[in-house]
């Protein structure tokens, strides 16, 4: 083979990968965006505190590495996946099945140096491995978790689990990350979740629980939890349109309202 | 002056008081009247002849005359004094002398009451020889109870408590059947047995027993501190932080600096620097002790002695304590999952002295247990038996509304404070009180706060306000943040807003405001967390939807407890008085050795009613350990309440448990503390308490005298009903207030006709 030919082929070759990558890179886009999800939606106002649960999402900045934390090219950003249907939907069921008093359509965006975070003592944080505190943020975070408040890490996968350990050790230095399984109370709160590890969001990846104690003491105050390679919100964003079996996406409401029953009870 | 009044009246003072004045005409009445008629006309014709007299001078010279004839009249009238007299030697004095310590106070100087008592009733003074001439004499000394005497020179000065009734009682008693001329009771008045002395003065008026009371002290000390009443909480709960809350009386030292100590078993576990207020003459002053073990202790508060004190013994009182175990249970019943409930029981979960068992309504007919002691327990959700609910000493009702209720568990709930005597709490939240529509039901009722506003919307945002504590609060042991009074109060002013979503109504009379609620910017307080006894137990209100935010609020520094301290000592005042089934009370707690003590014990059953057919008895345990078993009897005048009498010889803190049998059901009750010693009790309220004697002395037709004026006894006394007595006719013409009155009649018309050349 010449080397003229030689180089025509692996032209060829680097524009099949580019193809490829092309037609794996459109369904992976189509999964995300395909679903009727609507385009990055700038969060309104929040609503005054009332005393009622409110759904809580973190806002965060993802450094100059991952932008500028504003709309990418006008689609969602990593803090508000699922946003805002993922917490409408999921503020509804809580406030049809449990007893916990919701406002309806009514959820809250904060960032953890918001003092209005202390208002509200459950937050959710979507894909944190994207997710880069400033120190203020860091203060924030760890002193709204050692008063009491309980943080809720979820829509994560593969390699966001180290950037997600790394951060939280600077939020708390002397605490870690501890594996639960289904005998943890949490798990029991208001529905039996005997083996919520069944419940897959990303294909063969194997979501696992990890949890935060006060102490390092699972018999203590649980202070974080994160979803280890699952998406909870995710089910909760689609319920209704059909892309998720309906058993799947009521195991992801059925672990959501343990989190919230138990985080407001203990 | 009585002297010269004894001479005019020709009888003491005494003697008309007790006397019945009765006319004994020498003439018919209507001569008298006749004459009586007859003498002011002659009078008034005898001068209207003369000439040369004004108008004035007519009419005084005229009235001169008839004054003095009439009082010839009124003697011819024969005044007669009839009077009740004891018939010599036929008729008992008794003589009770107060023995207990406060009588060893040398508030005149260098002699002790006491001494003063013996110098003037000792066998050989004129007093008591004079007293002697008459009445058969029987000495007493009394203190907790009534002893006979040989006489004044046994006084040991010992007893703790000085019981005036008992001691009234006793020698009634003692002396029935015998002729009594009345009872002559020498003390200082510092009663504090606490008995009602109404029953004691109406038998005496009953038998026409007259008391002479003889008053020893000072009525007034001119510099003094006293530590007048040291109250404790009863039954404390383990690790609870205590209040000692010290009443002062205070003579002549304003504005100096005074140091209070309090001590539990010879230990100090707390100080307190008070500055004495300018004028006021009593002061509170709470001193914060540190927790104490389980079990009974003495504490002990001395307050420092200034210079120059009247006397430095009423410096110091002593109390008993009995610290409990627990755990105590408390039933939190929650409505909703919320912030209120999760961070109320991670407050109190680090106390292993409360299990606060929870009930959550998370769906509805869905449970969540926390706290239960096993798997049945609140199986079935609230309890729909008395049995079951009543063995909580305390319930916390969340945000929940009344219709989850059945119509006899709201009746339950209301029982629970009035009949089992535990303590309820109800949580403002937005299915609470008026808003949870409890109005009408039973709870209402026993909730301090009236629900007497229009429930506020579903959808109204809450209303912030600043929350301080009232002046009632402040000086709650559960609303303690800093051991410092000022400290407690810039604690407080630091706490940041919290929220109320109910529409509050009025303090019901009788409840307590303990914290209130102010809007920024306005100057009305509106009371958010308020108590109030009802029947037998507590009821209180706090309003707040979010304490919680004490601890979250971003001013709150991480390691600041103050949300946590808040809540263990709600809590712990939640349970504090709740009985047990078997409960025991000793009165009094504190007395001297060899004195008398009652136990009293109620016994209930499962459902808290007063049963009568149990055999109790009290375990009295000594301080060296010895046990006594005291069978105890059915007061017939109160429904399960069984006393019996125990003497407590051994110096020491006693510990008094009972036991209830009935067919085959045993229950215990928790210990009491008894302390036995001779310090402490009894010189509280050190100054003489003249107007209680005088009321003693009043009420019953005696008489009373300072210490130094006991000699008028011997006059007084003699007039009496009661006893054998006879009754003397005494005549009054010839009193000499009756000649010098003629003569000064006579006088002055003398001197009046003088003047106009008439004489």
């Amino acid at each position: 083979m010449t080397a003229v030919a030689r180089a025509r082929r692996a032209a060829t070759c680097l524009r099949l990968a580019l193809l490829l990558a092309a037609l794996v890179a459109v369904p992976a886009e189509a999964q995300r965006g395909g679903r009727g999800r609507p385009r990055f939606e700038e969060p309104g106002e929040n609503p005054p505190y009332d005393g009622r649960w409110t759904f809580v999402r973190i806002r965060y900045e993802m450094g100059l590495a991952a932008g500028a934390g504003g709309s990418r090219g006008g689609f969602d950003v990593p803090w508000s996946h699922d946003y805002p249907r993922g917490e409408r939907n999921f503020a509804q069921i809580v406030g049809e099945l449990t007893t916990v008093r919701t406002r309806p359509m009514q959820h809250a965006v904060l960032r953890l140096d918001d003092p209005q975070l202390f208002r509200y003592p459950i937050a959710y944080m979507a894909e944190p491995g994207y997710w880069s505190p400033s120190e203020s943020e860091v203060l924030g975070l760890s002193t709204y978790l050692r008063k009491g408040g309980f943080i809720i890490f979820d829509d994560f996968r593969d390699q966001a689990w180290l950037n997600l350990e790394r951060q939280m050790r600077r939020v708390l230095p002397e605490l870690r990350f501890i594996r639960i399984d289904g005998t943890h109370p949490i798990f029991d709160a208001f529905y039996r979740v005997p083996d919520p590890e069944a419940l897959q969001s990303y294909g063969r990846a194997q979501p696992t629980f990890w949890a935060i104690f006060e102490d390092n003491d699972p018999r203590k105050r649980l202070l974080a939890l994160a979803n280890r390679d699952n998406d909870l919100s995710e089910f909760w964003e689609f319920t209704g349109q059909g892309f998720f079996p309906v058993d799947l996406t009521n195991e992801a409401y059925k672990l959501g309202i343990n989190y919230l029953v138990y985080a407001l009870s203990r | 002056m009585d002297a010269l009044l004894t001479f005019l009246f020709k009888h003491p003072a005494r003697a008309w008081e007790r006397g019945e004045l009765v006319w004994s005409p020498v003439l018919p009445a209507w001569s008298l009247a006749v004459a009586a008629v007859t003498v002011v006309g002659v009078a008034v014709w005898s001068y209207g002849r003369v000439q040369g007299l004004s108008g004035t001078r007519r009419v005084a010279l005229a009235g001169l005359r008839a004054a003095l004839l009439l009082l010839l009249l009124v003697c011819l009238a024969r005044p007669t004094l009839v009077l009740a007299r004891a018939v010599p030697q036929r008729n008992v004095l008794a003589i009770a002398l107060d023995d207990s310590r406060s009588m060893a106070l040398a508030d005149g100087g260098a002699e002790t009451r006491a001494a003063a008592t013996t110098r003037i009733f000792a066998d050989s003074t004129a007093l008591v020889r004079a007293l002697a001439d008459r009445f058969a004499l029987r000495f007493y000394r009394f203190a907790a109870d009534v002893r006979p005497a040989a006489g004044a020179d046994g006084l040991r000065m010992t007893g703790t408590r000085t019981d005036l009734a008992g001691a009234l009682d006793g020698v009634r008693q003692e002396l029935a059947g015998t002729p009594i001329a009345g009872i002559v009771v020498v003390t200082d008045g510092a009663d504090n047995a606490g008995r009602e002395l109404a029953p004691a003065l109406l038998a005496l008026r009953a038998r026409r027993i007259p008391v002479y009371t003889v008053g020893a002290g000072l009525e007034r000390f001119p510099r003094d501190v006293a530590i007048e009443r040291l109250a404790l909480p009863s039954r404390p709960l383990r690790g609870a932080g205590l209040l000692a809350d010290v009443t002062l009386r205070l003579r002549g030292v304003a504005g100096e600096a005074l140091t209070l100590v309090a001590e539990a078993d010879g230990r100090v576990v707390g100080t307190q620097v008070v500055t004495l207020p300018p004028r006021e003459e009593t002061m509170r002053a709470r001193i914060p002790l540190t927790p104490l073990d389980p079990g009974p202790h003495r504490i002990t508060v001395r307050a420092g002695t200034l210079p120059r004190e009247t006397i430095a013994e009423n410096n110091v009182a002593h109390g008993v304590v009995q610290v409990r175990d627990g755990p105590d249970r408390i039933l939190y019943v929650e409505g909703e999952p919320r912030p209120e409930l999760s961070f109320l029981r991670r407050a109190v979960a680090a106390d292993s002295a409360l299990n606060v068992v929870t009930l959550l309504r998370s769906a509805e007919q869905k449970y969540l247990r926390l706290g239960v002691r096993d798997s049945l327990e609140l199986a079935g959700g609230f309890p729909t038996r008395r049995e079951e609910l009543f063995a909580f000493r305390g319930l916390i009702l969340g945000s929940i509304e009344a219709s989850f209720f059945t119509a006899d568990q709201l009746r339950m709930l209301a029982e629970f404070v009035s009949v089992r005597g535990g303590g309820l709490l109800a949580l403002g939240g937005r299915a609470a009180f008026a808003e949870g529509g409890y109005r009408g039901t039973p709870v209402a009722e026993v909730l301090p706060l009236a629900l007497d506003r229009a429930p506020r919307e579903a959808e109204a945002p809450p209303v912030e306000l600043d929350v301080r504590p009232t002046i009632a609060g402040a000086a709650q042991a559960a609303l303690r943040l800093a051991a410092d009074d000022s400290a407690n109060a810039i604690r407080w002013d630091s706490l940041p807003p919290i929220t109320v979503v109910n529409a509050l109504g009025s303090l019901r009379p009788g409840a307590t405001a303990l914290l209130t609620g102010r809007r920024a910017g306005e100057t009305i307080d509106q009371p958010v967390y308020a108590t109030q006894r009802f029947g037998r137990g507590t009821s209180g209100v706090f309003a707040p939807q979010d304490s919680w935010l004490w601890k979250m609020d971003p001013t709150t520094p991480v390691e600041d407890v103050t949300h946590e301290t808040l809540w263990r000592q709600i809590a712990r005042a939640l349970t504090e008085e709740s009985p047990d089934r078997v409960e025991v009370t000793v009165v009094p707690s504190h007395l001297a050795p060899g004195e008398p003590v009652e136990l009293r014990v109620r016994v209930a059953d499962e459902r808290y009613v007063e049963v009568n057919d149990a055999q109790v008895v009290a375990t009295v345990t000594s301080p060296s350990g010895r046990e006594t078993a005291v069978p105890l009897e059915w007061s017939l005048a109160e429904d399960g309440v069984y006393r019996g009498r125990f003497v407590a010889e051994e110096a020491g803190l006693y510990a008094v448990a009972a036991e209830a049998r009935r067919g085959r059901d045993s229950t215990r009750g928790a210990p009491a503390p008894l302390l036995a010693d001779e310090a402490g009790a009894d010189v509280e309220q050190a100054e003489q308490r003249a107007p209680l004697l005088r009321r003693v002395a009043t009420e019953t037709g005696g008489r009373y005298y300072p210490l130094a004026e006991a000699g008028r006894l011997v006059e007084d006394v003699q007039y009496t009903d009661s006893g054998v007595a006879v009754r003397d006719a005494l005549d009054l013409w010839d009193m000499p207030v009756v000649f010098l009155a003629l003569a000064v009649l006579l006088a002055a018309e003398w001197g009046l006709r003088r003047g106009r050349g008439l004489a």
